[in-house]
């Protein structure tokens, strides 16, 4: 019983209880690390499982999804790497393109399969010359989302730039004109309408993430 | 004679309760996210009560089930400790029990289990490995993709958890009502004390 009392004491004191909760999410990184296998890949469906009408989600209602003109947009590519470089969606487009169709899960557990094409990720950050060795990579976003994942994460073959939704040029709500795609983790983690990426050794964290989700994430 | 429970078994039989009360309670608050069924929990009765530190929750009470299970699967299989036997179970003799149970005979003696535990607890057994195989596939969707295979895809797979949760809970009521109505097997789980074989 002293450990249903101590644990009820932890529970009532938020300076006890919130430091040890983060530890057991920072141990939750560690085995998720471990347990990533980079050559595991995604259950794939048919074009005929795509959940119709694919759902929206984000932290504000669908109208005030950001509109971006195709031609303005520019994805910046900086940090750990050796040649800075902005791409445009042609320079996107003009590398070979990969389609998906993968399921979707969201941290609130519901799920929906989906239909992506674009660039990996793996072809722009080689692209650029990357330093492999760095931690983090961090996506920011025209609507101020943030978030961050893990090097191995990030060149796992489908994690893409996703330019296409169901072979059309990604709609508003669903990230345009560029999302990240990676079915090896939680849907926060799939950036949509992402305006630079970052790599670097110091932790990012995320939108969501700085407010308790766990960081690794993966599925 | 023995002591029913060793103090090891009653550490275990604790932390397993308080986890499965933790990842329970929390877990009902996480289901409110998104639920498939036309209910919530109420946001009172759950841990942390939206979905952010109930997951925080969630994952620490994983870890000490994890660390309590597995504790208690060594102890039964390879030390054949850990508990009364849960075998044999023969058909005739919980047909007995039942008929005695209808007459409001209740067999006790702390230490052995009737026909009736031997079979519930079995059940219980069964219900907590498919609530961790079902937790480990929602949790590991892609890594233990095996799993979710096994169990129908992803989306049937959370519906495996709920319904493994739903019958850990019926087992849990049906528990403390036996306890309520033979109390001093509360002792026994508490303090290791073996009392007088009782009949009541």
């Amino acid at each position: 019983m002293t450990f249903v009392g101590g644990t009820a004491g932890v529970m009532s004191f938020p300076s006890l209880r919130e430091p040890a909760l983060d530890r057991v999410s920072d141990f939750n990184d560690k085995v998720q690390d471990v347990l990533f296998d980079p050559t595991t890949l995604a259950q794939v469906y048919e074009p005929s499982d795509v959940t119709s009408p694919f759902p929206f989600n984000a932290f504000y209602p669908e109208s005030y999804a950001p509109r971006i003109q195709g031609s303005d947009w520019r994805l910046s590519v900086d940090g750990l790497i050796e040649k800075q470089h902005d791409f445009s969606i042609s320079e996107l487009r003009a590398f070979p393109q990969e389609t998906q169709v993968t399921r979707l899960i969201c941290i609130e557990g519901w799920s929906a399969v989906g239909e992506w094409s674009g660039v990996p990720l793996s072809s722009v950050l080689n692209f650029v010359g990357a330093d492999l060795s760095a931690k983090f990579v961090e996506f920011r976003c025209a609507d101020d989302y943030r978030t961050s994942i893990d090097m191995k994460s990030a060149f796992h073959p489908q994690t893409i730039l996703a330019l296409d939704f169901l072979g059309r040029s990604l709609p508003v709500p669903y990230g345009a004109p560029c999302r990240l795609r990676i079915p090896t983790k939680l849907g926060f983690k799939n950036a949509k309408s992402i305006t630079e990426i970052r790599v670097t050794n110091v932790y990012p964290g995320g939108y969501w993430e700085d407010q308790g989700y766990n960081w690794f994430a993966g599925l | 004679m023995p002591k029913a429970f060793s103090p090891l078994t009653r550490l275990l039989h604790w932390l397993n309760a308080v986890c499965v009360l933790g990842l329970t309670t929390s877990g009902w608050a996480i289901y409110n996210a998104a639920p498939f069924y036309p209910f919530e929990f109420p946001k009172e009765i759950t841990l942390g009560g939206y979905l952010t530190p109930a997951l925080r929750w969630h994952f620490l009470f994983m870890w000490g089930l994890m660390f309590g299970a597995t504790l208690q699967i060594f102890l039964r299989v390879f030390l054949a400790r850990g508990g009364p036997a849960l075998s044999p179970i023969h058909s005739k003799i919980l047909a007995e029990e039942f008929v005695d149970t209808l007459k409001l005979r209740l067999m006790h003696s702390a230490g052995i289990y009737v026909h009736t535990q031997r079979l519930l607890y079995l059940t219980v057994f069964a219900l907590f490995v498919l609530v961790i195989l079902s937790g480990l596939a929602l949790w590991k969707p892609v890594q233990l993709q095996f799993i979710a295979e096994g169990l129908g895809g992803y989306e049937a797979v959370r519906r495996w958890h709920f319904w493994s949760m739903a019958g850990l809970v019926g087992f849990i009521l049906i528990h403390v009502a036996m306890v309520m109505i033979v109390p001093s097997t509360l002792l026994v789980m508490l303090f290791g004390a073996q009392p007088e074989k009782e009949k009541e």
